[in-house]
């Protein structure tokens, strides 16, 4: 979905499941002089990239919830002054 | 039964079988770049091979291999009992976040709408100078000062704006002396800025700034020509007022008074050398090259003098490489957007510019005061409700601070100028860096949040900071002194040369 979403200024899409472990994606340029096989090989690079992306905010979600609750916790700030 | 306090233990599991696990980090491919750019949480950075890179992913990348160390030392990776780089990243990221600490700093007063120029690309509502109804009145001007000073914030900046504010210059008096002696009382720091033509100075106005270290900013579109085209007087004399006005202010204030920015027309687009000999001629230490505005009479002149972000792009990267080469001459110029976003790539540090922010900088960073009495989150948001939204009116001068700050325009802010949960700048590796602007996305896109496929905000800064990364990259020695001195706002060091 996220690469979808990261092609969405070139091409529409559709997603079909093909079956229980694989997903169709079909692709309908944007523009008439789009190269809509370019885009299929740039679509299957970054869906590469988005998976690793994926698998790493999977590793790492816990602490990154940790660094940002550490941070704001000890950064109380002051309310509005009263006039 | 009550909640579990800590997630389950295979949350905390070591990456596969070897001796490190991942530290929170997003990564990029910058064109023409063949190695990987990997950015953590807070935003340091490190380009990496792609096949040493899959290798440290995967959870395999060797102790021994010569980017370990370099992961480890920059927080990308972590051995053993993550407490303590949790706690160094939590006081990165916290001064990273540092600005939201002391609530709303710069206050904009909208003195007047009039105006004696008629440029095209305006992003503000203008009515001519001669009009009345148009100019902030005392009770107003009074009550917009209490509203600033419930803010928490321990030092405040006021911003004159208009039309030309020095339309209207005995409110901007009126404004500054009650400020002034305010501040004093309370013990805040205050800093008095304004962006004005110029034209209109007088010498109780330049003894008035001296008194006030007034800092003040104009406009200045480059050579005569191409500036007396975009920014037309009856007179077809605005350039050279423009800089008589300079002049005339460096000399009675000093010339780190006064700085300048280019709006971009169309016409402007290939005479980026022009613009720049302009600004070196008049011996101004860094160029600001703003491209237009969404909003006000730019829009209805977008046909006109409009252009795409790929041209303003190519533009930029053209403009970047003549002012290198300048400095490699030795002639001492530097790009100010550059500067704000070469800080936040290369310190820890965020800067003043409310769009680069996340949570936004509108509502949260700044209050506008309209010469009316509407209170908006940004100057953009007062545009965008001179053209009929009025979804960041905080409410008006009347209201408390308390209730500005819980307003529906502020929980539009809230909801939608969090880069961190925006989808497409969630992962995106220059997040650390950049911002959310709902107040620009609703301009273009009806919508806060906006479609970051096809959003200006999200092109422009993403191919600025694609073509940043790629001079990084390149690792040059003597552009990495240059971009080092933009980002620590210093000059650049006499042995720099010597590195030719």
């Amino acid at each position: 979905m996220r690469t979808c979403y990261a092609f969405a200024d070139r091409c529409r899409h559709w997603i079909e499941a093909a079956d229980d472990a694989r997903l169709t994606v079909g692709f309908r340029r944007n523009k008439q002089n789009t190269d809509i096989e370019a885009i299929k090989g740039d679509f299957a690079d970054a869906l590469i990239d988005f998976a690793m992306r994926r698998h790493i905010e999977n590793q790492t979600a816990v602490i990154r919830n940790l660094i940002v609750a550490a941070a704001l916790a000890e950064a109380g700030a002051p309310p509005p002054r009263q006039n | 039964m009550s909640a579990p306090r800590f997630a389950p233990a295979s949350d905390y599991a070591r990456s596969q079988s070897t001796g490190y696990r991942l530290l929170p980090f997003r990564f990029t491919r910058i064109p023409g770049i063949e190695n990987v750019l990997a950015v953590n949480e807070v935003g340091e950075f490190l380009f990496i091979e792609p096949a040493d890179f899959i290798a440290f992913v995967g959870g395999g990348l060797s102790p021994a291999h010569p980017a370990y160390a370099d992961l480890q030392s920059k927080h990308f990776l972590v051995e053993g009992e993550p407490t303590t780089a949790v706690r160094l990243l939590a006081a990165k990221y916290r001064t990273r976040k540092s600005f939201l600490r002391g609530g709303p700093a710069l206050h904009v007063f909208v003195v007047t709408l009039r105006c004696d120029h008629s440029c095209r690309y305006c992003q503000v509502s203008r009515r001519p100078a001669a009009d009345t109804g148009f100019d902030m009145g005392d009770e107003t001007a009074d009550r917009a000062i209490d509203l600033m000073f419930q803010s928490p914030a321990p030092a405040l900046t006021v911003e004159f704006q208009g039309g030309e504010p020095l339309l209207a210059f005995p409110q901007i008096k009126r404004i500054t002396e009650a400020a002034a002696a305010r501040a004093g009382a309370e013990g805040r720091a205050i800093t008095f800025t304004m962006t004005t033509t110029l034209h209109q100075i007088t010498d109780e106005i330049l003894a008035f700034f001296q008194r006030h270290d007034f800092q003040l900013s104009t406009s200045l579109d480059g050579p005569a020509a191409l500036h007396d085209a975009n920014r037309p007087l009856p007179g077809r004399d605005s350039h050279a007022r423009t800089v008589a006005a300079i002049n005339r202010i460096r000399a009675a204030l000093g010339s780190y008074r006064i700085s300048a920015l280019t709006t971009l027309s169309r016409a402007s687009l290939d005479r980026p050398e022009a613009i720049i000999d302009e600004y070196v001629r008049l011996g101004f230490p860094s160029v600001f090259m703003r491209p237009l505005s969404p909003f006000g009479f730019a829009v209805r002149a977008d046909q006109r003098i409009g252009y795409t972000t790929a041209a303003f792009l190519d533009f930029y990267r053209r403009a970047l490489n003549y002012i290198l080469d300048l400095n490699r001459r030795g002639i001492r110029i530097g790009e100010a957007y550059a500067g704000y976003l070469l800080a936040h790539i290369l310190t820890p540090f965020p800067t003043g510019y409310a769009d680069l922010r996340s949570p936004a900088g509108a509502g949260l960073g700044a209050w506008v005061y309209n010469y009316d009495g509407g209170v908006y989150a940004s100057d953009e948001g007062r545009m965008l409700a001179e053209m009929g939204d009025d979804a960041f009116r905080l409410g008006s001068v009347n209201d408390k601070a308390a209730d500005l700050l819980q307003s529906p325009a502020m929980q539009l802010l809230l909801a939608s100028g969090v880069a961190e949960a925006l989808p497409g700048c969630s992962d995106c590796a220059f997040l650390p860096y950049c911002g959310a602007d709902p107040v620009f996305n609703m301009a273009l896109e009806s919508d806060p949040i906006g479609h970051r496929a096809v959003n200006a905000h999200c092109a422009k800064h993403m191919g600025l900071f694609n073509i940043l990364f790629a001079k990084l990259a390149e690792a040059d020695p003597f552009t990495l002194r240059v971009f080092l001195s933009w980002a620590l706002q210093r000059p650049l060091e006499p042995d720099d040369e010597a590195t030719l």
